[in-house]
């Protein structure tokens, strides 16, 4: 009796050792964040984009600390990093209509074009991507048990059937969102202006300009050059400092 | 190889390209571009004779046309043993007056080689035609384009300003040209600058705009920067531009006798015979005597905005109803030119029932160097208490040098409808922040957006959307593994069972052939494909052969099976073994019977 009671006062210990420091830090973070938008909101975006980057090195992404980051960025005159940030926050969430409005009037503003909405994302801008993937699998389960009470049940054949084409419906809704997704997880943002070359050295002939916040696929590196393509589809190299991926990390 | 060779071989090849040049056919055209021109221009006219000399061809005397010669140019090419020459001469032709004008053939006295007629419609400047394509070369108009007296006529430096009297912070656009005569040759190491203290110059840009003009026939290519002018201090100064320049002259050296007279631009060119020599010289503008006075101290306001020019002052709020606690954006725009830069707006201040934030400002220029536009300041202020709210008036005061006055324009005050309870006194956007991610309004700093999230929201340590992730991607075969598993399985217990999958087609088989007979309204096939497709589910439920089942097997089974099927058993065996013609009215309401019965049937059991 007496051991056990020893056993689960050093398991409350060890949860108390756990917890308390991750209460503290979500506390911490908040608290940054608010601290930050204060900074943002008394003309000093440099303070304000501390404490964000702070907030998502300390807790994570979220689409608030993002789109607000973009907005100090912006407030900044750095649109390229302000444009980064405001894509982040949309892959993170597309059903955010400010977050788009913001990229609209960004482009807008420093004269890039504005890719036109396809099916994908309208769809995602009706559910977070998340929520997709959750309807997606679910539609697919209940299409194979659908597709199933087809092949075996006389009774039941059409209304499994219908059952079955519901949800195919929703699973191509979830696969054009999700291509969607994909495609913008594939995307790098143009950073820094300058010319893209012909080959991957700084002395090359340029191809043509990128402005600050264009959007381009990365398709190949070389040391601390990347081949880019552009929208239109012109390809050239340029350093890897002035472009990003919108899911940092993802290798070439 | 020694020397007397080496000169052997140049003067065979030399005595060769001379042959070949004598025996080529001389040709000459002439282009005139454009065909078009508003009286006050000048076309060109380019006349190119090739395989042989172009001197002694003139364009004729054409009354009403003078004919000005602007450069010479040669080509000459050796491809494939063929030898090819041409000297291309540019004239600029000027017209007199209006009207359509023929330059007729022409060509050397020596041979009988001419150019096509070419013709020229001179229409009245002021009425220019639609179809007029954009000249390539102006002549001076009006007195700005003119040799600028005591000037070179090779290069010389304007300033261009509007006014000459001025007062201290006032700010006018003005427009530096470097005028260069097309034949000379050189660069520019600077752009213009002054040295001036009482003015300062805005940078110029570093490319400047160019285009060609004519002064009394002479053809000007002008460097144009235009950029601003701020006088900072009193007094009256000479206002000065220099730009230093380095122009290439270039001096022709005799041609020796016996070299023919077609290598004199092609050989003086390759054996560097023509000399250039570089030379950097300084352009300066002529003095512009420039009054500047101090800003009058009678009637000066206190609160003063730094803006001279003519300004007009607006301004909104907007919503102005909302909850307390809720911001709102103070907008005020001032439009109209001068100098904006220096105009600074003290907007509002917290009043006791209100917060307000720093304001930002943004300048939207209408045009090139920021004279004229609009500058917005924007203003986040936040009711602290519910009730009707004044928010008080801002006022911007400036200096009109054109009334010689200060105007103060006022804007507001701003009535705002503020609704809810009290806001305890802490950031707002910590206050506002427990509801989510509402987004607040705040004043942006340039055109876009000027809301800001006032809650973290919730946070994903990975921006890598869920279906990138690997698990779950392996989940999504779960599902489809599950069917395959389920069909194999059915598929097995089928294989297992033949009989089963036997008797369901001979269901179907009998239904159909059931429909067949109802249609033909053939009551006794009616009733035996009814009483088979009872057997052939009863014979699947039962796992007996269908055709074992009899109207004594089914009583025996199944007691409790309803008169309906019982009906049809015996139906059929009336049809069967009797042959008694049976009525086929309600066949129909047989079909549906038997139908429900079986279905009842199958839930049941």
């Amino acid at each position: 009796m007496k051991r056990n009671m020893w056993k689960t006062a050093a398991l409350l210990a060890l949860a108390a050792m756990v917890a308390v420091p991750g209460v503290r830090a979500a506390d911490s973070a908040d608290d940054l964040f608010y601290k930050a938008n204060d900074e943002l909101m008394q003309g000093n975006p440099a303070g304000a984009i501390k404490g964000y980057s702070q907030v998502i090195a300390e807790k994570g992404y979220s689409v608030p600390v993002l789109a607000n980051l973009g907005e100090a960025y912006r407030r900044q005159g750095e649109i390229g990093l302000a444009i980064l940030s405001w894509e982040r926050a949309r892959l993170l969430d597309p059903t955010q209509g400010k977050v788009v409005q913001w990229l609209h009037e960004a482009r807008q503003a420093a004269g890039l074009a504005i890719p036109s909405a396809g099916l994908g994302e309208k769809l995602s801008s009706w559910m977070s991507p998340t929520a997709w993937a959750l309807c997606g699998s679910g539609a697919l389960a209940v299409f194979c048990v659908g597709l199933f009470g087809v092949m075996i049940s006389r009774h039941w054949r059409w209304t499994s059937l219908a059952v079955s084409m519901l949800a195919a419906a929703v699973m191509a809704g979830a696969m054009v969102s999700g291509t969607w997704s994909w495609q913008q997880m594939e995307h790098a943002v143009v950073v820094s202006e300058g010319p893209a070359r012909v080959a991957p050295v700084d002395t090359a002939q340029a191809v043509f300009e990128l402005k600050p916040g264009e959007l381009v696929k990365i398709e190949q590196r070389h040391r601390e050059h990347v081949l880019v393509r552009n929208a239109s589809g012109q390809t050239g190299w340029i350093p890897s400092s002035h472009a990003d991926r919108i899911v940092a990390g993802r290798s070439v | 190889m020694n020397m007397t060779r080496k000169l052997l071989v140049l003067a065979a090849a030399l005595a060769g390209i001379s042959l070949q040049l004598q025996a080529s056919e001389l040709a000459i055209s002439a282009t005139l571009e454009p065909r078009q021109i508003q009286l006050g221009q000048a076309a060109r006219l380019q006349v190119t004779v090739s395989g042989g000399k172009a001197r002694g061809v003139e364009p004729p005397v054409v009354d009403g046309l003078e004919f000005n010669a602007v450069g010479q140019s040669s080509n000459f090419q050796y491809i494939n043993g063929a030898m090819s020459s041409s000297v291309s001469k540019v004239y600029e032709v000027v017209p007199s007056r209006t009207g359509t004008y023929t330059i007729p053939s022409f060509g050397p006295d020596n041979s009988d080689a001419r150019t096509q007629p070419l013709t020229l419609q001179v229409v009245d400047g002021a009425a220019p035609s639609a179809a007029l394509p954009a000249p390539q070369v102006n002549t001076a108009s009006g007195t700005s384009a003119s040799v600028p007296e005591g000037a070179n006529e090779m290069a010389f430096l304007k300033l261009v300003l509007p006014k000459t009297d001025l007062v201290v912070g006032e700010r006018v656009p003005v427009r530096v040209e470097a005028w260069f005569h097309q034949g000379l040759r050189g660069s520019l190491n600077d752009v213009p600058s002054m040295s001036v203290q009482s003015f300062t110059l805005e940078s110029l840009r570093k490319q400047p705009q160019q285009h060609i003009e004519s002064i009394g026939g002479r053809p000007y290519t002008v460097l144009t920067w235009d950029t601003a002018l701020t006088a900072v201090k009193a007094g009256e100064d000479a206002l000065e531009l220099n730009l230093p320049i380095t122009v290439a002259v270039e001096t022709q050296a005799q041609r020796p006798a016996g070299m023919p007279e077609e290598f004199d631009d092609i050989f003086a060119n390759f054996f560097g015979r023509n000399r250039v020599t570089t030379k950097q010289i300084e352009l300066k503008s002529q003095p512009i005597e420039v009054k500047v006075a101090d800003l009058p101290e009678e009637g000066r306001p206190a609160d003063f905005s730094g803006g001279v020019g003519e300004f007009t002052v607006s301004a909104s709020v907007s919503p102005d109803t909302m909850e307390a606690g809720d911001p709102v954006t103070v907008r005020l725009q001032v439009k109209g030119k001068g100098n904006f830069s220096r105009l600074q707006v003290p907007m509002l201040e917290a009043g006791r029932d209100f917060k307000a934030y720093a304001a930002s400002e943004r300048f939207e220029s209408s045009d090139s160097v920021d004279y004229s536009g609009v500058k917005t300041f924007e203003q986040a202020v936040v009711p602290t208490s519910p009730g009707k709210l004044e928010l008080p008036a801002i006022k911007v005061s400036t200096y009109d040098p054109e009334k010689k006055q200060y105007v103060t324009q006022l804007a507001g005050p701003f009535l705002l409808d503020v609704n809810g309870t009290a806001v305890p006194s802490r950031t707002m956007a910590s206050t506002t922040g427990s509801a989510g991610s509402v987004p607040v309004a705040v004043a942006g700093d340039a055109s876009g957006p000027a809301d800001l999230y006032v809650s973290p929201g919730s946070f994903h340590t990975s921006l890598r959307p869920l279906l990138a992730n690997p698990v779950y991607l392996g989940c999504q075969a779960i599902p489809v593994l599950g069917l395959a598993a389920a069909l194999l399985l059915a598929m097995r217990r089928r294989k297992a069972d033949p009989m089963a999958g036997a008797l369901q087609r001979g269901e179907v088989e009998a239904r159909r052939r059931m429909d067949e007979a109802l249609k033909a309204g053939d009551a006794a096939a009616f009733f035996a494909q009814a009483r088979e497709m009872c057997r052939q589910v009863l014979g699947r439920r039962w796992g007996l052969r269908p055709e074992t089942i009899t109207l004594a097997e089914l009583e025996r089974h199944a007691p409790a099976v309803s008169e309906n099927l019982k009906e049809v058993f015996r139906q059929a065996d009336v049809a069967m073994y009797s042959g008694e013609g049976l009525a086929s009215g309600d066949l129909g309401a047989w079909r549906e019977t038997v139908l429900n019965e079986l279905k009842q049937w199958e839930k049941t059991k």
